[in-house]
């Protein structure tokens, strides 16, 4: 009781002992009729040899059948007799045997319960210092786990750390290139809004010089009505031509030149000719020359001379100022059509 | 260098920009004024009374050939004699295309005309000539100025120096008088070469200008005379029985195509002037008539009924093929070749009644040139830009021209008595 107070760890190695004794006295007692069983089994063994030998040789065994049975017979008896005085034998020797092994058993069991106990006392020594071993290991692989545990531990730190890092680190690119992006969008839309002003203000000044164009032309036309009205004859074709130019320059060029083109007689069929024309900048004719000759001098000449006739062209000074200069050099193509 | 080749590279650019905006724009001019030529023919300047107004004959010769315009004296406000004198803008203001200055010096019976042609709107001058004559020669000389005039404007040779010949008729029933004169192209100078109390019909020029063919019937019977006109000689061609009429020179003048019925019905002959000889050409049941040449002398054009009115065929002398030529309307006859063939000039019976017309061949277009519904009797100037034509006017016969284009007609001045037939003569000169 004393040890069990001393040592909580002794009681299941002095259960197990208790067990193991206990085992090997009914292990002793269990073993005594296995060993009295056995002298007839081995007489089975004999008999069992005996068929084996007639069981070999069967041609011999009708042969020799009579004179083993009178053979038989005689060894019977004598086996009667001879086992009836074997069996007084052994019981004499069956009683001091026993009494021979009663004293061994005892000697046996008192041997084998000091040995019991001194196994007891080594197994609990053994089971204690591998307890302590198991103790101590366990204690340096909780050592050991709580280390790998602090490092995993760390180690996961850092990464949620690195992780994090990086996290930041996307959110803060993606958040530049949002921004990035959106600068770009803004600098675009400015851009855009700023084109679109541009055009709406060219739209808007291309307007206001179409109208002022409209209005100069307008103004032109009235004026030269009123010079007209005044009674100055020549001016009615003025004011006409000014209305005209308001409309279109080059229909003007082809109707003053028509009226001016005075087709020669005879003119071959298909004749065609093509005059260069430059003008100044008040649509003063500067050049008109042939392009193209028709073949005909005639023909040419008429041509040249409708275009000096029918110049100048001072309408040229009504159109847009940009168109001025686009307009102050053209072809005439005169091919007269259906003539007589 | 650099410099120099940059400048050079940006010339040539510039060049070619000029070249390629140059052919961006055409205008299409297909209609012309309806107006004739505008053309200033000032008085020549003369130191004497002249006895005839050359600047006049030269601007009634412009003008009737429809292809020009004058412009009136009074409007003019200044009298160049030559070219130096000319302040183009002035002219220009007049919208005249061209003008004619000239001035006589007389160098004892023979006047001197120097005369200058001016293109208006290029300020230059065309022609500058020196002509002289004598005081019968004016009216020639004034028409040589003509003639080259328009060909120098027109490259058309003129023909205002050619003449005509006509026929008149006077008197009523039994008394009627006819006659055949040869006058001036303008109708002026005329001659009578044959008067007769029976009819004269068809003269028919040479084509050397010398001689005239006609039907006369002064023996009571149609007769094909040759006249020569400077000494009044003639013969008598063809007398035989039945029809003799309208003869046509060829233009090699060795031959006479007529018309005679000495078969039976009036068919197409042609005649070898030298050896008399008469061969028939048209072989039909019909009526054929009114023969004349092409200018190549290989066929003939004549008016034939075979189709159940009158219409005109072309008959080729070398395999003796005819081709009916006209399609419009039910009366197409007396047609006669434009002198570069490649039109024929004809009396056309449209809804205006019986019209000068003509017909270009290759298109086979008739467009009617008269106005007057009782034409008869086509004959083309020989530079093809005229017709004369015989018409009616207050019941009288008159002379009628129109241009070939259709757009100027006139009258020739009215000479004594119905006139008809005309026949314009070839170049004289």
């Amino acid at each position: 009781m004393a040890r069990h107070d001393r040592r909580v760890g002794y009681g299941l190695p002095l259960v197990l002992a208790i067990a193991l004794h206990l085992a090997i006295l009914v292990a002793t007692v269990i073993r005594f009729p296995e060993r009295e069983t056995e002298p007839p089994s081995t007489t089975i063994v004999q008999a069992t040899l005996v068929s084996t030998e007639t069981t070999t040789d069967q041609a011999q065994r009708a042969e020799e059948t009579r004179s083993r049975r009178t053979a038989r017979q005689a060894e019977e008896e004598d086996a009667l007799r001879a086992e009836e005085e074997a069996t007084r034998e052994a019981e004499v020797e069956a009683a001091k045997e026993a009494e021979r092994q009663r004293l061994a058993e005892a000697e046996a069991r008192e041997e084998a319960r000091r040995a019991a106990e001194e196994e007891a006392a080594r197994r609990a020594e053994q089971a204690e210092q591998q307890a302590r071993e198991r103790e101590e290991a366990a204690k340096r692989r909780r050592q050991a786990e709580a280390e790998r545990q602090r490092q995993a531990e760390a180690e996961a730190e850092r990464q949620r750390q690195a992780e994090a890092e990086a996290e930041r680190q996307r959110q803060a690119e993606a958040e530049a290139e949002r921004q990035r992006q959106a600068e770009a969008d803004a600098e675009r839309q400015r851009q855009a809004e700023a084109e679109a002003e541009r055009q709406r203000q060219a739209e808007a000044e291309a307007e206001r010089q179409r109208q002022a164009e409209a209005r100069r032309a307008a103004e032109a036309a009235n004026q030269s009505l009123d010079r007209a009205i005044e009674g100055e004859a020549d001016n009615v074709a003025n004011a006409r031509q000014a209305t005209e130019a308001a409309n279109s320059f080059i229909n003007l060029v082809r109707r003053a030149v028509e009226q001016a083109w005075v087709i020669p007689p005879n003119v071959p069929d298909g004749a065609s000719a093509e005059i260069s024309v430059q003008l100044g900048p008040s649509g003063e004719l500067f050049e008109a020359t042939i392009g193209q000759s028709s073949g005909n001098s005639a023909f040419d000449r008429s041509a040249i001379q409708a275009v000096k006739a029918a110049a100048p062209f001072a309408e040229l000074r009504e159109l847009p100022a940009s168109a001025q200069r686009d307009y102050r050099q053209f072809n005439l193509r005169f091919r007269p059509g259906d003539i007589r | 260098m650099n410099v120099l080749k940059t400048t050079w590279l940006g010339t040539m650019l510039m060049l070619f920009t000029s070249l390629a905006q140059a052919a961006d724009l055409t205008i299409e001019i297909t209609r012309g004024s309806d107006r004739a030529t505008p053309i200033a023919i000032v008085p020549f300047a003369d130191g004497d009374v002249m006895p005839q107004d050359m600047a006049q004959i030269v601007s009634d010769d412009l003008e009737r050939s429809g292809y020009f315009e004058p412009l009136e004296r009074r409007a003019m406000f200044e009298r160049p004699a030559s070219s130096d004198e000319v302040r183009y803008g002035n002219w220009r203001a007049l919208d005249i295309r061209y003008l004619v200055a000239g001035k006589i010096s007389r160098e004892g019976d023979q006047y001197r005309i120097l005369y200058e042609l001016m293109d208006v709107s290029g300020e230059s001058r065309m022609l500058a000539e020196s002509v002289t004559a004598g005081r019968e020669g004016l009216r020639d000389a004034a028409h040589y100025i003509s003639d080259q005039i328009f060909e120098e404007i027109t490259d058309i040779r003129g023909a205002f120096s050619t003449r005509i010949a006509y026929v008149t008729s006077s008197g009523i029933g039994d008394d009627t008088q006819y006659a055949l004169h040869v006058a001036d192209a303008d109708g002026r100078n005329s001659q009578q070469i044959l008067s007769s109390d029976e009819p004269i019909m068809s003269p028919a020029w040479s084509p050397d200008g010398d001689k005239l063919a006609y039907v006369s019937f002064e023996t009571e019977r149609p007769a094909i005379y040759v006249q020569e006109i400077a000494s009044g000689r003639r013969v008598r061609a063809t007398a035989f029985e039945g029809l003799n009429s309208a003869p046509t020179w060829s233009p090699d003048g060795r031959r006479l195509a007529m018309t005679l019925s000495k078969d039976g019905q009036p068919e197409i002959y042609v005649m070898d002037i030298d050896s008399r000889d008469v061969q028939r050409v048209t072989h039909s049941s019909s009526i054929e008539t009114e023969p004349a040449w092409s200018p190549d002398g290989r066929s003939l054009l004549f008016t034939s009924d075979r189709s159940g009115g009158p219409q005109i065929y072309r008959l080729d002398l070398g395999s003796g093929e005819e081709e009916r030529l006209t399609f419009t309307g039910n009366y197409n006859a007396r047609a006669r070749f434009a002198p570069d063939g490649e039109a024929i000039f004809l009396i056309h019976r449209g809804s205006n009644g019986y019209q000068v017309a003509r017909q270009d061949l290759e298109s086979g277009r008739l467009v009617a040139l008269s106005d007057t519904g009782q034409a008869e009797s086509p004959s083309v100037a020989p530079n093809g830009t005229m017709v004369i034509f015989a018409t009616q006017q207050g019941g009288n016969g008159v002379l009628g021209g129109v241009s070939a284009d259709g757009r100027a007609s006139f009258r020739l001045p009215a000479a004594q008595g119905d006139v008809r037939e005309p026949a314009w003569s070839p170049f004289l000169n």
